[in-house]
Order: C-alpha cells, then structure tokens, then sequence
C-alpha cells in the first residue's frame, strides 16, 4: 500500500503566508514541466507497492486543465499498479472552479477535490492575499457539491484581525453546505513571507497565543459533529483523507515534482526544489532529488510516534517502552487516552503535541 | 647568609605590583630583555593554572650592590586575595622584609592595609614604595602622609618610582640590601623549613616551596613534616631563577624548593615545617593552622552519568589545592553529587570554572553556605554546612562574623553605611584616613558577605572601594530555614539558611527569581517558599496552552523532526525535580544576586 504525491509548483500569484516552493504559470515552462514529470514518473516504473492514492497538491493544481490531469494519471497508470479503488485528490483554488471545471475533473478520474477557502470573510481573504473572495468560494463549493461526494475544504485560523464569531461564521457557512471534511490549520507565519514583513512592518498584528487557542477551541466546537482525527484534520464518516493518513501512519509514498518529499524503504527524499534544476535533472535522465536521508531504527520509532500521535489512531502502547510515571500524568492532566491498548492525544492534548510527544519519548 | 635578603611585595589590584616585579627580574639580569615576557610572575601563574591558582611563587634574583658586593634576593609573590590571607602570612612569614607599593594616583586601599599590618605582625621590615610617579594626576606628598596616618609607617624616605618607566628600581634594590636584615639562623642547627606554598606536578610528585631558618636540606635526607608525622626520602632541592635549578643543597635563610616522594599536597600543607628525621627541630615554625574550609556548597553533575567523571575531577583539582575539600552527598532533587568547601567565593568560582573548562563537565551548584553551629534539643553542637541538614527544632544557631574593613571616598559613604547596614553590619570604626576616603570597620555575618556584598558594593561606589576582612568567631542569631516546594515537594536544593527578618523578602524574591526562570509546563507549577510548614511567599507559572505543529505539508517531516530535535536538547540542559523541569539558572537564582 502506497501513495503518490504531486507538487505542481505553479501559482497565479503567491500568497502572503505562503513559502512553499511556487512560481508564476507560463504556458511554455507548464509544458516543459509536464513533459519532465512524465519523465519523472518513468524512471521509477517497476515500484512494487500498489498504489493507493494520489494527490495534486501545489502550487495550484488546478491551473492544470483536466486533459493534463488526465495525461498525467494515464503515464501513472503506464507506470505502476494502480488499486482498484484509489483516493485521486486535487487541490483546487475556488476562484476558477465552477461546475464545468469541476465536471472536467471528474471525468478525467480525479475523485477527490480539496477547496483552498481558507476564510469566508473578505477581509481575511484580503490579509490572507487570496485571489478569490468569500462569495467566489460559496459558489466553489456549491459548484463542487454537485459533482463530488468526497471533497475537502481546507481554513485557515489564527489570521490577523480574524474574531471568534468571523471564525464562526466561517465553519457555519461549511457545516450548512455538509462539506465532508475541512483542514483547519493554525496559520503559523513563515520567515521572508510578505505576511511577516507586514507584521514586521506593523502594518498586521499577529494573534496573541491566547486568541489561538481560543480560536482552536473553536473550530473544536464548531465541528463536534465531525470525527476530529487528526491534528488539524475533521471529517465525517468514512471521508478521511486516506492518502494524508498514509503520511500518519508512515506508509511508503512516492514524491513528484520540485520540493515534492517521497519515503520509500528505510529512506526519506526530497526532491530539488528549483525547477530549472529539476529539469534539467530530468533532461540529463536523472531522478531529481536532492537529499536522501537513511532513517535509523531509533529515528522510525520516533518518527512512529510523533506522526500516530497526530491521528486519533493513535499509537499501540504495548510497541513503546513510556515509562509509566509519564503516561500516567499525561493521562491525569488529561492530555492522553489509553483504550484498547492504544494510546492518543485528547483535543487538548493534540494543541500541546509536540510537548507531550517530548515528555513521552524523552523522559 | 648575610648577603640573602628574603621579601615580598604587599600591593593593591592594579597598584603595579606585577610590572614592578619585571623591573626587579630585568635590572638585575635575572632574565635577559628577550626573556622577558611582560608580567613574568603573573604568567607563570597563569601556566600554573594546570596546577593551582593564584598562589605564592619565588624568584631568585642576584644583585651587585653600590657597596661592591653581591646579594641573593628571593622575591616571594603573595597571592591577591582576601580568600587567601593565610597564605599570604605564611609566605610574609618567609620573609624578613617587604615593599610595601601603593599607586600614587590612588592611595591605600583595603588589602594593602591588611596585608601591611600581617607583615608587621611578622616583624618584616616595610619599605614603602610610591608607584605610578610618571603619571600627571599622581600625589606623592599626599599617599605619602596617608601611608604614615593609616599604617604608622614613616615616609620619610619612601621611594617615589615608576614600574612602568624603570624609575627608581635601583633605588630599591638597594633600599632591599640595606634596610632588609639578612635572614637569622644558623646551618649547624636541625633542619627547620617553612612550606608557604606546595603544588603537585604529574612526573615527579609533591613541589614544596619552602624558607629554610636552620639547617641544611640535601638528596638523600630523610625528611619529616612535622603536623602530620610522615618521613620521606628528599630526591631534589633547588630554586627558581624563575626556572626550576637543581642545587647541591639548601641551607638557613635561602629559599628553595624540595620534592621528595610526596604524593599529596595534603601532607605538605602551607605553613607546616619540614625538619629532619634523625635530627628533627625541637619544635616547629610558629603560626601553623590547619585552614578550614569557610564556605560550602553542593556540585552535581547536570547529566547523572557525569558522576564518576565529576568525583575523578574534584580528586584531581584536590590534588593541588589542600584547602578545597568535598564529600559526597545526595539530594532528592539533584541525585548524586558532592559537598564541597572552599576558602571563599572566589575560590569556590575557581574551582566551579575548573571543572566546566578543563573537564568539561557540567555542573549545577547549589548554594553556598557557611557552617553554622547548631545547638540541638538535646543540647549536642553540630557544626552544620549544608541546609538540609538542619535539625528541626534548634535550641540557637550561630554563625560566622567577620570584622570587615572597607575603604571608600567619601562621596560614596552614605551608599555604604546603608548596605552595611543592610546586611546586618555592626559599625565598630570610622575614620577619615585623608580629606575625601574613609575607613570604615563592620562587624559583618561572613553569609551576608556571600550573597551578593562585594558586587554590590562595587557597583554602589563605582569601583572605588576596597574591601578586606578576617574572621572573627561564631555569634548567635535569630536564623531560620527557608525551603522552596515545587507543587509542594520541598526541593532541599535550593533550601537556605536566612536571618528571620530577612525571610519574607528572600522568599519573596526567590519565588519570583524562580518564577521568571522556570519555563511554562504542560501543568501549572506553584512555587512557595516556606519556614516549617508556614508559606511565607507563593508563584505560579501558569501552564503551557499550545504547543503544535499546524502542518505536516506533502508529507515533509523534516520540519517536525528538527522541532523534535531542538527539544530534545532544550530537555537535557533541564534537571527533571519530580514531573518539573528545572533549568540550571534556577538553582543559581537562590544565590540571590540583585539584578
């Protein structure tokens, strides 16, 4: 069982936030591009593992037409043994979908799409640097609902300037339109990000840690009627995103495009995240990666941890040796679970993971 | 004999003392100009530092004087701090003379005055010298007159000179030969030599520095030394040209070094007498005292497996140094560790550096503390050095006061007077000792002293005073035990010994320092300091409420992984007391220095 990432590094313009690695679309680099992707894809033909999920993730995918969707997910399916129900994900930024798009993607065998909303209020959108605003959104997810049964919204909170009740707002327009999973991330501002020259500048405050934590609280509340099973992640039954999850539970997947990240066997890659490299990589017959790192044993036990924790799987206790005095005050201070053998964060344990994953593995 | 003349120098910090020492070595060709280093004496201490600290040391100089005649002159360093005033007397005691330097811009301070009455005490003879000359804002006329006031030394033919210049070495040189007796004592009688100063060296064994007043000392000699009633067998004399120069012997009056076997520094400690076995003195030099540690405190390894490596540390650097000593201890908040005891602060941060610098093992140091005598219920005397150790219901507790000379201009006065006063100082002498400095004299407890005095006084007279005490004895008063409880467990770590009406400030101030300093948790942490079972003073530190990672975009752990990492290390440089991580800084926060 394995998954299949696709960075597809091309925006219309960056976001204030954003510091993944993207560039502005042009028609003859996009060709160029694709042609290199395939090339990609190729020189690993022969993987074993079935695949079973694929994601579009950028960038904006969605500045792909659905014929290059298409082309792309035919040479996958040259290439590698593909399952026979996979989870196909696309992200796609709401200011350019509408029915026929959504239609297009469909058809071309995408499966899945994940809504950039990030906010249903213009201002925010406008802090945020989005090209779209909130009614273009509405109309997105509307527009999406008609063709998907499986799509994803994602949100941002912790948004300078943002309120509880905007926030509100937000969730409740989602919960009315039944989306069936939202991501709701924490915006955390990246250095030599315009955001956090603003900042800087004085121009934007950020949120104090108080306000985030009360704005995580409520996106908790807000979505009680969705399974909260990851981090930042909440979905109704039967609609996790099963190609993240495989990232959870450290299942093999295999990264394509510039920056994109791969696991395969014992190793962690990361492709080069500069796309002129990157095909000039693929030009001399290459793979594009840049780094490799062998994990070791210890390494794998940790990264088992770290990343089950993030899951309300959660991790099996009896394949850890905690020692008991810290599990026992995790679970006091109620900022663990113990059930049926397996071990997870509460809501108010997963605010403060990366601290009880410490104490757990540390102490 | 009588062309040996034996002396020091008495100087304050910076009043010159080391340069002139280099005029000293340069004009009578004791090393050549291009062996000279600057600061000769000074240097070799600091490449003694593999061994001890800043202690005695002696050179020998040869002199031709006016009167056509040659002088052996053994210049025996002192070391220049008020932590180490035994050995300063002992190696005054070595000698028959000293020079007394003070910097003419400045004017007597402190130490020089402490160190001036040890050597009369002695019986040396004093040559003042008034140094920095060459400098325009210097005031010879008026040091002049403050040295006949303050010390009772007549000026009259007082050595205006310029170590820096070369002014006026000749001149004391030949003041050395002509006022300076030659030293007393005869050859033909058993062998009777002074230890001031002795030091291990990894090949051949103990180095005794010592003054010869009777006898002779040669290879072969069956030696004893006389407190602690072991022999051995002298392998080696000779002296310091500054070299190390074996010679054929030592006799009366010279000074010189001798090794012979002796694995300790222990067995040869300062101011006991080396004599000989078969024909020993009738009695030993006078003034030997076995010095005693002043101030204790605890030293554990930060990582617990550091401890093996930490005890191998503390027995090598005991080695050198006879006055530090250290027992093992354990706390319940700290594990396994050692109680140790030096002769002052600065001692005890010499060796704390030590340990960090050259052995590279990180410790945490609790805080120090003088030793009490405690009466019990039953009436039994305890000599307490360590908090925890405190019986529970004492019947009165003493402790430890200095008589503490201070002297500082006068602008600065009223800053003193109220930090003396502060730290429960009983005044017993004011004196203007020239128009614009005054002496004072306080009766001080020696632990008020340890907190944070000398800083403090430094900092309320910009620099300008100077600062000397000695012991005095043991005086009741009103202490108590102030303990700090993490979420209610006392952690005996960082328990002080305070005056009663000091507790409801040091517990205010403690919580607070520790408040500051204890980061947030995933839990609250409550801080109290308490006596017996009253709080006395309350902190919380409110816990943590968001510590995530938002993302773990396209599968990219790497940036998780690093956080991971970065903690990981954040907990090791923590001491975990129960469910509490505590930094290192906490423990040094009870020290209590003011911000």
């Amino acid at each position: 069982m394995s998954g299949i990432y696709i960075h597809i590094p091309f925006c219309i313009r960056k976001c204030h936030y954003c510091d993944f690695y993207s560039i502005p679309i042009e028609e003859e680099l996009k060709d160029h591009f694709l042609s290199s992707l395939k090339k990609e894809i190729s020189l690993y033909a022969g993987y074993k593992e079935e695949i079973e999920t694929i994601y579009f993730g950028g960038g904006t995918p969605s500045l792909l037409s659905a014929s290059e969707i298409d082309r792309i997910l035919q040479c996958l399916i040259k290439h590698f043994r593909i399952s026979e129900n996979p989870e196909i994900t696309l992200e796609a930024n709401p200011g350019r979908l509408d029915g026929r798009v959504a239609r297009e993607y469909l058809k071309a065998g995408i499966n899945r799409l994940s809504i950039g909303v990030q906010s249903l209020s213009d201002n925010e959108l406008r802090t945020l640097g989005r090209i779209h605003d909130s009614q273009q959104a509405s109309q997105a997810i509307a527009c999406v609902m008609e063709h998907f049964e499986n799509f994803s919204v994602d949100i941002i909170y912790g948004i300078p300037g943002q309120s509880v009740n905007s926030l509100k707002k937000t969730l409740c327009i989602i919960k009315d339109h039944e989306v069936p999973h939202v991501s709701a991330y924490e915006l955390t501002i990246e250095e030599h990000t315009v955001m956090a020259e603003m900042i800087r500048k004085g121009f934007l405050q950020q949120q104090t840690e108080e306000e985030k934590v009360k704005l995580y609280w409520t996106v908790v509340e807000e979505l009680k009627d969705y399974t909260h099973y990851e981090v930042s992640n909440y979905s109704k039954e039967g609609f996790q995103c099963r190609h993240n999850m495989g990232y959870w539970l450290r299942r093999e997947y295999l990264g394509f495009g510039p920056s994109a990240h791969g696991l395969a066997g014992d190793k962690r890659y990361r492709n080069l995240p500069d796309i002129e490299r990157y095909i000039n990589a693929l030009d001399e017959g290459i793979r594009p990666v840049e780094d490799y790192q062998s994990l070791s044993e210890r390494q794998k036990r940790e990264e088992r941890v770290f990343l089950g924790l993030r899951t309300n799987e959660g991790i099996g206790i009896e394949d850890y040796d905690f020692n008991r005095d810290t599990l026992k005050a995790l679970r006091d201070e109620g900022l663990l679970l113990i059930e049926n053998g397996r071990l997870r964060l509460t809501d108010r344990g997963m605010l403060l993971s990366n601290r009880v994953i410490a104490e757990l593995l540390w102490s | 004999m009588k062309n040996i003349r034996n002396f020091s120098i008495i100087a304050h910090i910076d009043h010159g003392k080391s340069t002139l020492a280099d005029r000293l070595l340069e004009f009578t060709g004791t090393l050549t100009e291009r062996e000279m280093t600057e600061q000769v004496l000074d240097s070799m201490d600091l490449e003694r530092e593999r061994g001890i600290t800043i202690k005695a040391h002696a050179v020998r100089l040869i002199y031709r004087a006016k009167d056509g005649k040659q002088y052996i002159l053994n210049l025996i360093d002192t070391p220049g701090h008020v932590d180490f005033s035994y050995e300063v007397s002992r190696s005054l005691a070595s000698c028959e003379g000293a020079l007394l330097v003070v910097d003419a811009t400045q004017g007597v301070e402190a130490q020089t005055l402490a160190n001036a009455y040890l050597a009369i005490e002695n019986d040396l003879e004093l040559i003042p010298v008034i140094n920095k000359i060459d400098l325009p804002q210097a005031e010879p006329e008026r040091v002049k007159e403050q040295i006949e006031e303050v010390v009772g030394l007549d000026c009259s033919d007082a050595i205006e000179a310029s170590a820096k210049t070369g002014q006026g070495t000749e001149e004391i040189l030949e003041a050395i030969v002509r006022k300076i007796p030659p030293p007393q004592g005869s050859p033909e009688r058993p062998l009777k030599a002074l230890i001031f100063d002795s030091w291990f060296d990894n090949y051949r064994g103990v180095v005794a520095l010592v003054r010869l007043f009777d006898g002779r000392v040669a290879p072969g000699q069956r030696i004893l030394v006389m407190s602690t009633g072991k022999e051995y067998e002298v392998s080696e004399v000779g002296v310091f040209t500054p070299r190390m120069l074996k010679t054929e012997s030592l006799q009366a009056g010279e000074v010189g070094y001798i090794i012979a076997g002796i694995k300790n520094v222990r067995d040869t400690k300062v101011g006991d007498t080396i004599t000989d076995a078969e024909n020993p003195a009738s009695e030993p030099c006078h003034g030997y005292k076995e010095v005693k540690p002043m101030v204790f405190c605890g030293f554990y390894p930060v990582e617990t497996a550091d401890y093996e490596d930490l005890k191998d540390a503390l027995e090598k650097l005991r080695l050198n140094d006879s006055s530090f000593s250290f027992e093992q201890e354990s706390s319940s908040a700290l594990g396994f560790g050692f109680r140790c005891g030096f002769l002052g602060l600065l001692h005890m941060e010499i060796i704390k550096e030590r340990i960090e610098r050259e052995f590279g093992i990180n410790i945490i140091t609790t805080a120090p503390t003088v030793v009490y005598r405690v009466t019990d219920e039953k009436g039994e005397v305890h000599l307490i050095d360590n908090p925890t150790k405190m019986p529970k219901r004492p019947l009165s507790i003493e402790e430890p006061f200095v008589k503490a000379s201070i002297f500082v201009p006068q602008e600065f006065i009223g800053n003193v007077l109220s930090l003396c006063q502060e730290k429960r100082g009983i005044q017993k002498e004011f004196n203007y000792i020239s128009k614009d400095r005054i002496l004072v004299v306080y009766e001080l407890p020696l632990s008020e002293i340890l907190w944070d005095f000398y800083d403090r006084l430094k900092s309320l007279t910009r620099g300008y005073a100077s600062l000397d005490y000695e012991f005095i004895g043991y005086r009741p008063s009103d202490l108590v035990k102030l303990d700090i409880l993490l979420n209610g467990e006392a952690v005996d770590a960082l328990s002080i010994i305070v005056h009663r009406d000091n507790a409801y400030y040091r517990g205010r101030e403690v919580t607070e320092r520790l408040r500051k300093v204890i980061p947030r948790q995933l839990f609250e942490v409550a801080i109290q300091a308490a006596i017996g079972s009253k709080v006395i003073a309350r902190e919380t530190v409110k816990p943590l409420r968001k510590d995530v990672l938002a993302k773990c975009y396209g599968g990219d752990v790497t940036r998780k992984r690093k956080l991971l990492e970065k903690q990981k290390e954040g907990k090791k440089r923590m001491k975990q007391l129960g469910r509490i991580e505590v930094p290192q800084e906490a423990f040094l926060t009870v020290l209590g220095v003011k911000e």
